[in-house]
């Protein structure tokens, strides 16, 4: 089953190569362009649920939001919202349903984080530095968080963020501002 | 603009002054120029902007290359999408071929007419020996009845 909605499909082509042109042939069932698309998000990806829900959860999550994905391909429209977007959207609602339903985890139950980094020092360094953003994350409202994440670490602009989040500008204005505070007064 | 309102806007958009509104951009400028006040507090945003920008370690090779397996394995093989959609399947139905499908398809009026007269016998019988209706307030009514039948 899975061969032959793969060798149905001709060849990729460079024109095949935006994220836009890999969904609609995802959407006809292409499981190699698929993989294309999980390959070029997947860091990305687990690096916005690692902030959101934190890095224990992060790579379940990331599964979680490629599966969906691939179960709703059909959903996304091209030209109605960049495909970026539309994963994000999907990563955001993810990340709230696991939140929902998750139990609080310690930092002790954090794994470590493998990288493929030049030296251990540096690779511990950015580790450190990523914990304690995690810890001071935490502080935050699910909301803020993710509007932070997006805003920042994506580098959205904040309607984008508003758009993903389903929220009005001013709202999403707010999020950062309340957020960006409460992270000043945590990481002194 | 004043420092409280540099400040303000900081916190909202962040140090990186071309993502400000444009209406913004040049007030703080002019600001940052004067007031010693908001070069502090600008100093300070750019360092929690570096912080929150900070790349996330990224996964190793092995790591990655795990995760894809194991979300391309576990794919679901429903085949509808947007542009192919297929009708599902007809789940064939007992007696539909064969020798049933030979003695039950011709017959189906047949069948059609038995029942209905078999329902109108039915209720002619029923409306002949119908019990006299029991009152009201001796039985506890409806509602009482249809909770010990189940109906509630």
């Amino acid at each position: 089953m899975d061969t032959l909605a793969e060798t149905r499909q001709p060849a990729l082509t460079p024109e095949d190569t935006t994220d836009e042109a890999l969904m609609l042939r995802v959407q006809d069932g292409d499981k190699i362009a698929f993989r294309l698309l999980v390959g070029r998000h997947i860091d990305r990806i687990v690096g916005t649920a690692r902030r959101i829900v934190g890095a224990a959860d992060a790579e379940d999550v990331a599964q979680d939001v490629f599966l969906r994905v691939w179960t709703a391909r059909a959903q996304w429209t091209p030209g109605q919202a960049r495909f970026r977007t539309w994963l994000y959207r999907v990563a955001v609602n993810r990340c709230i349903d696991h939140t929902r339903r998750a139990r609080p985890t310690s930092i002790d139950d954090v794994p470590e984080i493998e990288d493929d980094a030049p030296g251990p020092l540096d690779t511990c360094e950015r580790n450190e530095d990523a914990n304690r953003l995690h810890s001071a994350m935490e502080h935050l409202s699910e909301q803020q968080r993710t509007a932070i994440t997006l805003y920042y670490h994506e580098s959205l602009t904040a309607a984008e963020v508003a758009e993903i989040m389903g929220l009005r500008l001013n709202a999403v204005e707010s999020l950062l501002k309340r957020g960006r505070q409460k992270l000043r007064t945590v990481l002194k | 603009m004043t420092p409280e309102e540099f400040t303000a806007l900081l916190d909202t958009y962040g140090a990186d002054l071309t993502r400000w509104p444009h209406a913004h951009r040049q007030g703080a400028q002019r600001l940052l120029q004067v007031s010693e006040r908001a070069r502090d507090a600008f100093a300070e945003a750019q360092m929690l902007d570096a912080v929150l920008k900070s790349p996330e370690p990224g996964l190793s090779s092995a790591r990655r290359q795990r995760l894809t397996d194991a979300i391309l394995d576990n794919l679901p093989d429903e085949p509808a999408t947007r542009r192919t959609v297929r009708e599902p399947e007809a789940r064939p139905v007992r007696g539909e071929s064969g020798f049933g499908a030979a003695i039950v398809r011709p017959l189906t009026p047949l069948w059609v007419v038995c029942l209905g007269f078999g329902m109108i016998v039915g209720v002619i019988l029923t409306l002949g020996h119908a019990p006299a209706p029991a009152p009201q307030s001796a039985e506890g009514g409806w509602v009482e009845n249809m909770a010990f039948y189940g109906g509630l």
